[in-house]
């Protein structure tokens, strides 16, 4: 297994640039998942790392040595599709021993090499079969086998469960990760779900429109993103926004005045806020409690709009005129469409951000 | 109860509409049975029943003849001559065309500049008549005024008056040449269709699998092919088989009858000697022999249906 460093790289494509100087560095045997929305460049990196796709500037290095001119042959790394890309014509052995085939290695050998994979895998009763004959999640174990059976120095996976149904996804998720964890890999993972960067990730490069959002562990990007894109990409239901402006109230203190709600609410000690100061709003849905009358400080009013129960948790959509918010509660909330409803929002759980730069404060 | 049996024992639709449809369907098709029939099924009839009659050379069928007509072109040495020569025209003109074909077609499938134009120039053979193409390359080759001996000598080769047509192994060599040349469109259509179904991440799975240089031609290209090609080569025996027109016009089967296949050789019996008769026998056996491969072609796209 081996490290990947990705340094200053730019991809075009004639007078388009897709890729504008990334820096990533996949440390040895870490899951790094790049995440982003279609068409910010993921898939783009991820092939130019496998070597399908020609690198225009910067450079990516495979355990030390610069790759730029080297062939997919070359790099040692093995590859999940999307579309899984089974040769039709070969059975699933065949399949997972095409590599160790075309580098010649004895039948014995091969053979050896694809029924431990298969054992892995699950696969040893469905090795004669041929693709077509096989479901999708079968398909996909194929893809995985023939990715494992030459032992690469790092897999890398392009979507490869998003052809799958959600349950068997779930499933696949947590295989996926065992597999790395036991196979001591380095895996470099595209996908534009966020649950399965969130769930399976040691480190998460977000993307967007060709740059780098934020790199960190999963738990770092959800509890401070650094910025408005990473914050409402990553959680589900998304984050509700609010445009709003550092004020001062009679007392002299420094309040948030927000856009959708005539109430103000305490300023979380960021340090760097003046009065005046334009900022947006963030706030997780689990992070809004819904709280009765009496309560008077950090609170905003809202008109119910819908309730959607799920049986373990509740999501309310509110508003506040024009601008909708989504509350998830682990209660069961009984209200109905057009109540009015009074929502706290726990300070030490308020994200800010700078409207102008988009920036975390 | 009922609806338990139906449940356990659903009564097949497909059946059930079939035999529904049948007689409607049958009257609405009937006219074009009935002239397909007529103008296909006539001339096999006839063919058939001359074959084993005495006809003479106006078409008169005199008396029952038996096996005699078939005898009569077995021991007939230039219809043994014909056939053997059928084989060979076959086999170079349908090896030459899939071989030429394949990489014509890779070349026509990537992504180049001109490559509409480039197609359309593969193509157009097809758009020609046979005969007017036969005449071409007739007046191409002649010895005394035909354009390739100009550039030749133009060139300083010795080809001056050379009769490329006079001499039987450059004559059949040309028209296989010929042949293949008009057979190559069709076929690199096929082809062009076949690639089209490989998807690309194939090819990038067997490099990152390992495959280099020509690895990805031999193992995902040529297997995926296989369909394809098989096609190619059935439908294209059957063709050039019959192919009548190359070979009548350039060489009228001369010189000595070294460039005669089984169609010429059928027509010159009919139409030039008057022997309908052994004429029918030779179309008998030449049908013979299509129609095993039109059922081998059936069968293979039959079965082709089933796989997917």
């Amino acid at each position: 297994m081996a490290a990947i460093e990705i340094s200053k790289v730019v991809k075009t494509f004639g007078a388009v640039k897709v890729l504008d100087g990334i820096d990533v560095e996949v440390k040895d045997r870490e899951f790094i998942v790049l995440v982003g929305p279609s068409g910010c460049g993921k898939s783009t990196l991820l092939r130019m790392i496998a070597g399908l796709e020609s690198i225009s500037g910067g450079q990516v290095a495979i355990g030390g040595r610069r790759v730029n001119e080297v062939g997919p042959q070359e790099r040692d790394l093995a590859m999940v599709f999307q579309s899984y890309a089974l040769y039709p014509h070969m059975t699933a052995a065949e399949n997972m021993g095409f590599s160790l085939k075309l580098r010649n290695r004895p039948a014995g050998e091969v053979r050896e090499a694809v029924l431990d994979a298969a054992r892995r895998l699950h696969l040893t009763a469905l090795l004669d079969r041929y693709p077509r004959q096989l479901s999708g999640g079968q398909r996909q174990r194929v893809a995985m086998g023939r990715a494992i059976v030459r032992d690469p120095s790092a897999f890398l996976f392009d979507e490869p469960l998003s052809n799958l149904d959600a349950k068997l996804r779930a499933h696949m998720r947590i295989e996926i990760r065992q597999l790395h964890d036991a196979l001591g890999a380095t895996s470099v993972y595209v996908t534009h779900d966020q649950v399965e960067a969130m769930t399976m990730a040691d480190r998460i490069v977000v993307m967007n429109a060709g740059r780098i959002e934020q790199v960190g562990t999963p738990i770092e990007l959800f509890d401070t993103p650094a910025n408005l894109f990473v914050a409402g990409f990553l959680g589900a239901p998304t984050m509700n926004f609010s445009g709003g402006a550092v004020v001062r109230d009679d007392a002299g203190e420094l309040r948030i005045a927000l856009q959708v709600s005539p109430r103000t609410l305490p300023l979380p000690d960021t340090g760097s806020l003046d009065e005046g100061a334009e900022i947006v709003l963030g706030m997780r849905p689990q992070h809004i409690e819904i709280v009765g009358e009496d309560v008077q400080d950090g609170v905003i009013d809202a008109e119910v709009r819908a309730i959607e129960q799920t049986g373990c948790e509740t999501n309310l959509i509110v508003a506040f005129g024009d601008v909708e918010w989504t509350i998830q509660s682990h209660h069961r909330v009984l209200a109905a469409t057009g109540d009015a409803i009074r929502l706290r929002l726990d300070p030490a759980r308020v994200h800010l951000f700078d409207k102008q730069t988009e920036k975390r404060l | 109860m009922t609806a338990s049996t139906t449940t356990l024992v659903p009564p097949s639709p497909r059946g059930l509409r079939l035999s529904k449809a049948i007689p409607g369907a049958l009257l609405l098709i009937l006219p074009s049975l009935l002239l397909s029939a007529m103008v296909i099924g006539y001339p096999i009839f006839d063919v058939l029943r001359m074959s084993v009659a005495d006809v003479n050379r106006f078409g008169r069928v005199l008396g029952f003849a038996g096996f005699d007509n078939f005898l009569a072109a077995f021991t007939d040495p230039i219809f043994l001559q014909s056939a053997w020569q059928t084989l060979i025209w076959t086999f170079c003109v349908v090896g030459g065309t899939v071989l030429i074909s394949v990489p014509i077609a890779i070349i026509l499938n990537e992504e180049f500049y001109g490559r509409t134009v480039a197609r359309t120039i593969i193509l157009l053979p097809w758009a020609v008549s046979l005969a007017m193409t036969a005449l071409v390359w007739r007046f191409v080759v002649n010895g005394d005024f035909g354009t390739l001996n100009t550039t030749l000598s133009a060139l300083g080769l010795p080809f001056d008056n050379f009769p490329w047509l006079a001499d039987a192994s450059t004559a059949f060599g040309i028209e296989i040449l010929v042949g293949i040349l008009v057979s190559m469109p069709f076929t690199v259509t096929i082809i062009m269709g076949g690639l089209t179904a490989i998807p690309d991440t194939l090819y990038e799975a067997s490099r990152m699998d390992g495959a280099r240089g020509l690895q990805g031609f031999r193992h995902i290209t040529l297997p995926l092919l296989r369909p394809f090609l098989q096609i190619a080569v059935v439908l294209n025996v059957i063709y050039v088989f019959n192919s009548f027109p190359i070979i009548w016009i350039m060489t009228n089967g001369g010189p000595a009858n070294r460039t005669d296949i089984l169609i010429t050789y059928v027509y010159k019996q009919a139409f030039g000697f008057g022997k309908l008769g052994t004429a029918a026998a030779g179309s008998v056996v030449m049908f013979a022999m299509l129609l095993a491969f039109s059922v081998l072609y059936l069968y293979m796209t039959r079965s082709r249906e089933v796989q997917q």
